[in-house]
Formats: C-alpha cells, structure tokens, sequence
C-alpha cells in the first residue's frame, strides 16, 4: 500500500504540485490575509495551513498545507483531529478526463527526508467532515497532526476562501 | 527626383502606417482567445427545468440575455466544488458590471443532501447571486446526461459515507442560449473572467 501510495504520489506530484504552488503564488488572494505562522516538531515543518470557510451545520470542507522533512528520517502522516471536526480523513482527489473522483488515503502520507508535499485545491487534502462550525473567513481553526515519527503538531489554520 | 529628404519622409509614413497596423488595427481583428474547448453549437443549448434553492422553478429561459456559467457539483463536496465556485466568485468580482449579465448555477447531482435550504446557504456563501438548482435524481440525471456530465454515487469507507465522482468543467451558454465553451478545473479565476465578460459584453 505505501509503494502503491508513494507511485501515486511521485507520478501526480509533479503536475499537481506545480500547478498548487502556482496556484497558490498566483492567487494573492483579496482577502489580504497573512501566512499562517509556521508549525514544527522534529524534522517536520507545517507552513501556510488554512482551511474553506463553511456557513452551515453538517458541510464538509477541506484543510491545506505545506508539509516539508527536512529530518533525516522518513515520516507519514498518519491522521488529525480538529475541534472543528465531527470526522476527519486524509483524502486525494484525482481528475481524469475532466472526471473528479476523490478517496480516502489509507496507510497514512509518506513523506521522505527533504520531501515538500503540498496539500491543495485538486490534489491530496485533509477531509473535515460534519463540521462543527460555523467556520468564519478571517478567523483561524486548530488542527492536530499526526506523524508517525514526529508526533503531534497542532496548527492554526486561516479560514480563507481563496487559496 | 527622389531625394533623401522625400525618401525619409516615405519611411517614416511607412514605419507610421506599420506602427497604427500592429498597435491599433491587428489587436481589434484578432478574435479572443478562450481558455477552454469552443463548442460551435448549430442549436439551443438543451432545456432545463428544475427547482432553484429560492423554492421557484426555473427554466434556462429565465436567464434569457444573460451568459450562463453552469456548474454540476454538490455541496458535500469539500475539495473541487468550492475550489470551482471560489475561482468563479473572484472571476465575478474581477468583471465588475459585466457580471450583471451572468447567472451562475450549480445543479447539485447529490439531491439527496441538498435541499433548496442547504443549497442557498452554500451558494450564497460564495456570492449571493449564485443560484443552486436541484430536482429528483431522475430530473438531475437527465440533465447531466444532455450535457454530456459524468456523475457516479460511490460508497466509501469511512464517515463520508458516500462522495460522488462527478465531471468538474464550467459549462459557459451563450447570451443566445447556446452552448459555447468548456472549462476545465483549474481554469483560474483571471481566465474564467476573461472569457464570461467577453461573451458578456
């Protein structure tokens, strides 16, 4: 599974990551929000995490983030919780033929020393089911990671509507 | 005679000439240039009659004048929908008054969660002039199927308890009610902009 996992990955990152950091140097977004403040614990770095805003009761939305090792160990990321969150899972959306499918990770993110793997629009997310919200745009929400190697990172992500 | 003096004034009434050609003349000749697949529809694009997320049937007729950006999603959706709608809100914004004489939809292909209720409370969320469009799964079916949109219930485990695979493009009609453009996901804000306040305007 985690060969299966890391072949998806190394075969989808490069278009899918390009097309987020462009997305996401583009963007600017007009909301004029700051970067969220860097989180970090062992080799692992969390940068720039912020998740769509939601109106109403029983949504779903989606948190992104950059997530880079730069430990010498190899880690994954095995799961989260949000306060926020009736449910969360680590899920990747894939488009072919303009067809959006979208599935739960399983067996955790792997993520090698000195990998960056950017959660974005499109591509790897963290799925926040039966949200507890409202989550309202400028305001941040709390998210525990968890690592295998590095253990928990708690994260404050920006409630944004653009990315 | 031809004396230097006549020969500089011709080139530089040529050079002049040249220079209102490129920058004045060619520009305005050159069609637009749009960021997805032009569809050169011979008829109308097809019927649609469902129920909007203000309680009221409408039909496409009802936006008669306007370009229609219509989008197939559903509002459990937490990744590719409000990505879409996002991009389609700033693009919006970005068109300023050309924006008046655009009506974007989502028809829901998920009719067992979205409600009218649920639908006004998401799409407004993105831009309050955004309109939500369900129906039966029947009527939402046949639609998909006439515009040539993909969507598939699939279980999975875990508490999502099902998503729905489903064709991600804008769907662009025309202020004549024809079916002119697609745009894939990802198109961004700037592009989608560019293309609805030219068919717009």
């Amino acid at each position: 599974m985690v060969e299966l996992l890391t072949g998806r990955i190394t075969t989808r990152w490069v278009g899918f990551g390009i097309a987020v950091v462009l997305a996401i140097a583009g963007c600017g977004g007009d909301d004029d929000a700051q970067p969220a403040e860097a989180a970090q614990a062992g080799g692992i770095t969390v940068n720039n995490a912020w998740v769509r805003p939601v109106a109403g009761e029983a949504a779903s939305t989606a948190f992104y983030m950059t997530i880079s090792n730069d430990g010498s160990e190899p880690d994954q990321l095995v799961g989260a919780r949000s306060t926020s969150c009736g449910a969360i899972e680590i899920h990747m959306t894939t488009i072919q033929d303009d067809v959006t499918q979208m599935s739960p990770v399983a067996g955790g993110l792997p993520i090698t020393p000195g990998a960056t793997i950017e959660l974005g629009p499109g591509a790897l997310h963290i799925m926040c089911i039966d949200v507890i919200g409202p989550l309202t745009t400028g305001a941040t929400a709390e998210i525990t990671l968890e690592f295998s190697a590095a253990g928990e990172i708690a994260v404050d992500a920006e409630i944004r509507q653009d990315g | 005679m031809t004396t230097p003096a006549k020969i500089a004034t011709w080139t530089a009434a040529m050079v002049g000439i040249a220079a209102v050609a490129w920058f004045g003349v060619l520009p305005r000749v050159r069609p637009h240039i749009f960021h997805g697949t032009v569809i050169q529809s011979a008829t109308p694009a097809p019927a649609l009659d469902l129920m909007a997320h203000t309680g009221e049937r409408v039909e496409l007729d009802d936006f008669a004048g306007k370009v229609v950006v219509m989008y197939f999603g559903y509002t459990f959706c937490p990744d590719v929908c409000p990505a879409t709608l996002a991009d389609v809100a700033r693009a919006m914004r970005m068109m300023g008054d050309a924006s008046e004489d655009v009506q974007v939809v989502m028809v829901s292909v998920d009719p067992e969660r979205d409600t009218p209720e649920v639908l006004a409370r998401y799409m407004t969320a993105f831009d309050d002039r955004f309109l939500g469009l369900t129906g039966t799964r029947q009527e939402v079916a046949q639609l998909a199927t006439v515009y040539g949109v993909y969507f598939d219930k699939r279980e999975v485990e875990g508490a999502a308890g099902y998503l729905i695979d489903h064709t991600a493009t804008l769907l662009v009609i025309d202020k004549d009610g024809h079916l002119k453009l697609v745009l894939p996901f990802g198109t961004g804000a700037a592009d989608v902009a560019a293309d609805v306040a030219y068919l717009a305007g």
